[in-house]
């Protein structure tokens, strides 16, 4: 392609501009004459030739500028021809029916039917298709489309990872990135400096400026430089205006180039890769950043919201341990049973059951829970930390006392167990610490325990 | 009732109504509207707008369980935390950030190289010189983790290895009410919320009877003064804020009846002024009056809920004993830790302690000790007393002041006293106790305690790392006001991943 002078760039992009005016201008001119006709008012037919005028010679104006504008060479040719032709004809008709609505042009073959209306819906049809044409152009061709509220395919047909070992790095994680930042203007269609993110193909190919990218350097690569620069830079992308890429996002790039070698094949588990990104793909994947934290996490349905009321009318405090996660860390206020009514609580406590595997955090500390409650608690399958210090519990509540197979701490302060207890204790697997301080469990017991069991279950005394 | 429209419709109400469907004012009102409210949902509910109906719903549990700002985040490691905030910055070299090399050069000159033309105080800008202090303190390290304690804290050197030291802590702030605002709301300028308000404006609460953020003050304390906004919500609403804890007769102002009242229609009456309240709601719906009305009900509950729990006639004599003899006089230091505890044994969500008098510009040596007779054994003590009763595990406890001092002696330097200036650029805090590395010690300064030389931990890194153990993202936990949204760590903070267990 020619070098083409700036100022002919600098005109052609006043073509986005411009281009709003004959369809304001020959829509009016439509909609004043329907207007007339079903009103049966001919005041405002008087407006019509002046509005088509204005409408075909700005029409022509933006056929000028758009011309100039389709010589950067940034834009698909095929989708610009069709632009380019529906913007002429438009531009005929609007002069043809301008030429017709002052009684310059009549049409003998035609006079039976109604040329002048005909023209006009003409005008309107092709308004709406070169400006669709244009749109598609600018936008690219899925744009209008893209968030369409109905009859959506998923678009591509990447396949959903549970894991981030799983996950094509250009696919998955780069990819959506380009798609997000970069594609509004490196299309198919429009290929702002020649470059387009469109394809596998088209990426390896570069742009005005050289390839894409060096494999395995991520400094050298264009890419990569270009959103490094300061914002302020000419050369910066996204420009101005648009939305920057985040330093995750380009973390990712980079690491791409880098280690993945820009290939477009590579899995994620396939590479070496530090914490850091492995935290920022999860992320990207809508893989739980926490995935540690949250791989433990049980995955449970939503309790009844009855059976929550209840426990909260029953003076429970019921939180969420993490949002919408459906785990509960329950608490029964120390003192909120006093002695005097202690026949209360085999009801109150039968609430929790319906909650049994939401539980994962309990404390009923000093509530006067004896041995024959504690049957309750069979089948909390994902109660981790479970507290009922200064109860009037014995060791006979400790040996009946269901498995809890997710248990991993349990506080039996200033309850009525002895060291027979610490022999009980099998029944929970994962127990890794119980606290017995004011209990009748002596320093010596524990030691002897611990020289007994080799457990390295910690006994906080 | 001459209203311009009214004369072209006819009499018949019923027609009225026709006619008001096919109304133009109507027509364009409501399609604007309309439109305008379809707009405005989606752009509360984004996602939600437009989906699919078919979209498994999950059951309303809004209502009663599920915290309306998506909190938390990840699983928490903390329920509860109390931080014990040592006001006036206390001496990192006095204490924990022992620096044999300075025995050596006792009296030379810090040299340039290290202080780079930092900024210093007005208080010691102008010396013509800055002499090398040592300390004259000795330090020893303590249990399995060696960690290096000075003879200030005989008693927390006891419990070394249940706590994570971060010798690398930096802040902003020079001066003190900056570096404390800036410590607390994430702000050097006053009018953010505290720590403990964003907590309880995120978290709520365990304990409809008590204040989700308490806050605790030393009494007697000289020096600095605190005002009331370091525990203020700031912008958050109102029942947010931290309730202070007095010592002596009225622990909390404003709360017990006045005399002569014998407070037995004290349900009635809040009962009318809900009542009143609510009709000034209807009308204005200006969300300070719903906090207003819940703060009067708390007020009631706390009527009961504060004598009970400042009642310390129920501790035994050995927990006295514990946490020192000061313990059994309300308001000194030993005494909040104490009842510190017991707040949070109750489940409040946040206590801030405050003691004042660290600030040692003179006697630095003496003053460093005088404190820690003060505090030490309390601080030892709440970390034991908190793990005899299995709430450590779930418990965060911080210690730390809002910064550090100098290396060289601010004013005369003798054999054995001297003084220290203001430090912003390094000092240590420690925490313990929920998700915190015990038995660790984080980051590194030089020879001169003066420049952070590995890992340094940012005033806002310490917030994050707060947040982190609540389950809160910092980034994610936003309060948009006046046009701007605000979080505690501003645009900053990175979570401190290493100390956490």
């Amino acid at each position: 392609m020619n070098e083409v002078s700036d100022i002919i760039l600098f005109f052609g992009r006043f073509h986005p501009l411009v281009v709003h005016l004959p369809i304001g201008f020959l829509f009016f001119a439509f909609i004043l004459e329907v207007f007339a006709r079903w009103k049966k008012n001919d005041t405002v037919t008087a407006a019509v030739p002046l509005a088509l005028l204005l409408g075909a010679s700005s029409a022509l104006v933006a056929c000028v500028l758009g011309y100039m504008l389709s010589l950067s060479g940034d834009y698909e040719e095929g989708a610009l021809d069709t632009h380019f032709w529906f913007g002429v004809i438009t531009t005929v008709i609007a002069f043809l029916a301008w030429l017709i609505s002052v009684g310059r042009l009549k049409i003998k073959v035609l006079k039976q039917g109604k040329p002048y209306m005909a023209t006009l819906t003409l005008i309107v049809i092709l308004l709406s298709v070169t400006g669709h044409y244009g749109g598609n152009l600018t936008h690219g061709s899925d744009y209008l489309t893209a968030y369409m509220p109905f009859g959506k395919e998923k678009k591509g047909d990447l396949v959903a990872v549970t894991s981030i070992e799983e996950a094509v790095v250009f696919d998955h994680l780069v990819n959506p990135i380009l798609q997000n930042k970069c594609t509004s203007c490196h299309n198919e269609s429009k290929k702002k400096g020649q470059l387009s993110f469109a394809s596998e193909e088209a990426i390896l190919k570069g742009g005005k400026t050289g390839v894409t990218f060096i494999a395995g350097d991520a400094s050298k690569s264009e890419i990569i430089r270009r959103v490094l620069l300061d914002a302020h830079d000419k050369e910066f992308m996204p420009p101005e205006g648009k939305t920057p890429l985040t330093k995750e996002e380009i973390a990712i790039i980079e690491h791409w180039i880098e280690v993945a070698q820009g290939d477009f094949e590579t899995k994620f588990g396939a590479i070496e890769s530090n914490e850091e990104i492995k935290e920022n793909a999860a992320i990207m994947l809508g893989l739980d950043a926490n995935s540690k934290a949250s791989s433990a996490l049980a995955n449970v349905p939503a309790p009844a919201e009855k059976d929550v009321k209840a426990l909260i009318d029953a003076g429970f405090k019921v939180r969420e341990l993490v949002a919408e996660s459906n785990l509960f860390d329950v608490i029964l206020p120390t003192g909120k049973i006093k002695k005097e009514n202690s026949e209360e609580l085999s009801s109150k406590l039968a609430l929790l059951q319906p909650l049994k595997n939401n539980i994962v955090w309990l404390s009923i500390g000093g509530n006067h829970i004896t041995d024959n409650e504690l049957k309750v608690f069979n089948g909390f399958e994902n109660l981790q930390l479970l507290k009922l210090e200064r109860n009037p519990i014995t060791d006979e509540g400790i040996s009946s006392f269901p498995e809890l197979k997710n248990l991993t701490s349990l506080n039996l302060f200033g309850t009525k167990i002895t060291k027979f207890s610490l022999t009980q204790l099998d029944k929970f697997p994962k127990l890794k610490k119980i606290h017995v301080w004011n209990t009748n469990i002596t320093r010596e017991d524990v030691i002897a325990y611990k020289a007994a069991q080799d457990s390295d279950i910690e006994v906080n005394l | 009732m001459c209203d311009h429209h009214d004369k072209l419709r006819s009499n018949n109400e019923d027609l009225q109504e026709v006619e008001k469907m096919f109304d133009r004012r109507e027509f364009l009102t409501k399609t604007s509207l309309g439109l305008g409210a379809i707009a405005f949902g989606s752009l509360l509910n984004a996602d939600k707008a437009w989906s699919n109906v078919k979209n498994n719903k999950k059951p309303d549990l809004e209502m009663f369980s599920r915290n309306s700002l998506g909190l938390p985040h990840h699983m928490p490691k903390a329920k509860r935390a109390i931080y014990l905030f040592q006001s006036g910055g206390p001496s990192q070299l006095e204490l924990f950030d022992y620096k044999p090399k300075l025995k050596g050069m006792f009296g030379k000159d810090l040299p340039a190289s290290i202080r780079k033309g930092q900024r210093l105080t007005g208080m010691s800008a102008d010396q013509t010189s800055f002499p090398i202090a040592a300390s004259t303190l000795e330090f020893k390290q303590y249990g399995e983790s060696r960690a290096w304690v000075s003879e200030a804290m005989p008693y927390l050197s006891e419990v070394v290895d249940d706590i994570c030291f971060i010798k690398s802590m930096q802040t902003d702030a020079i001066n003190h009410d900056p570096a404390i605002t800036f410590f607390q709301t994430g702000s050097q300028q006053p009018g953010r919320p505290s720590i403990g308000s964003w907590l309880s404006y995120g978290l709520g609460s365990d304990n409809e009877n008590l204040p989700t953020f308490i806050s605790l003050v030393s009494k007697n304390g000289g020096g600095q003064p605190l005002y009331s906004r370091l525990w203020g919500n700031g912008f958050l609403p109102t029942e947010h804020q931290g309730v202070q804890f007095r010592s002596g007769k009225d622990p909390v102002l404003y709360l017990s009846d006045p005399e002569n009242y014998d407070g037995h229609d004290r349900r009635h009456m809040l009962d009318y002024l809900r009542k009143l309240n609510n009709i000034q709601n209807d009308s204005y719906g200006d969300p300070e009056i719903n906090a207003r009305m819940s703060q009067y009900e708390m007020a009631f509950r706390m009527q009961t809920s504060v004598p009970e729990i400042t009642d310390m006639s129920n501790e035994p004599e050995y927990i006295f004993e514990m946490y020192g003899e000061d313990s059994r006089d309300s308001g000194t230091y030993a005494a909040n830790c104490l009842l510190g505890r017991k707040l949070l044994e109750k489940d409040v969500k946040f206590v801030q302690l405050y003691h004042q008098g660290w600030d040692q510009h003179l006697g630095c040596p003496g003053g460093v000790m005088m404190n820690s007779r003060k505090t030490d054994q309390a601080n030892a003590a709440l970390i034991k007393d908190l793990k005899q009763r299995g709430m450590f595990e779930d418990t965060l406890i911080i210690w730390g002041g809002e910064f550090g001092r100098t290396v060289y002696s601010q004013g005369k330097l003798t054999a054995t006293d001297y003084g220290r200036d203001h430090h912003p650029k390094a000092f240590t805090m420690f925490m313990a106790g929920a998700g915190i590395k015990p038995g660790f010690t984080y980051g590194e300064t030089d020879d001169f305690s003066y420049n952070v030389v590995k890992d340094p931990v940012h005033t806002h890194d310490f917030q994050a790392t707060l947040m982190h153990l609540f389950g809160i993202d910092h980034e994610r936990l936003i309060y948009k006001h006046q046009g701007r949204r605000f979080r505690l760590t501003d645009v900053h903070g990175h979570v401190v991943k290493d100390i956490l267990s």
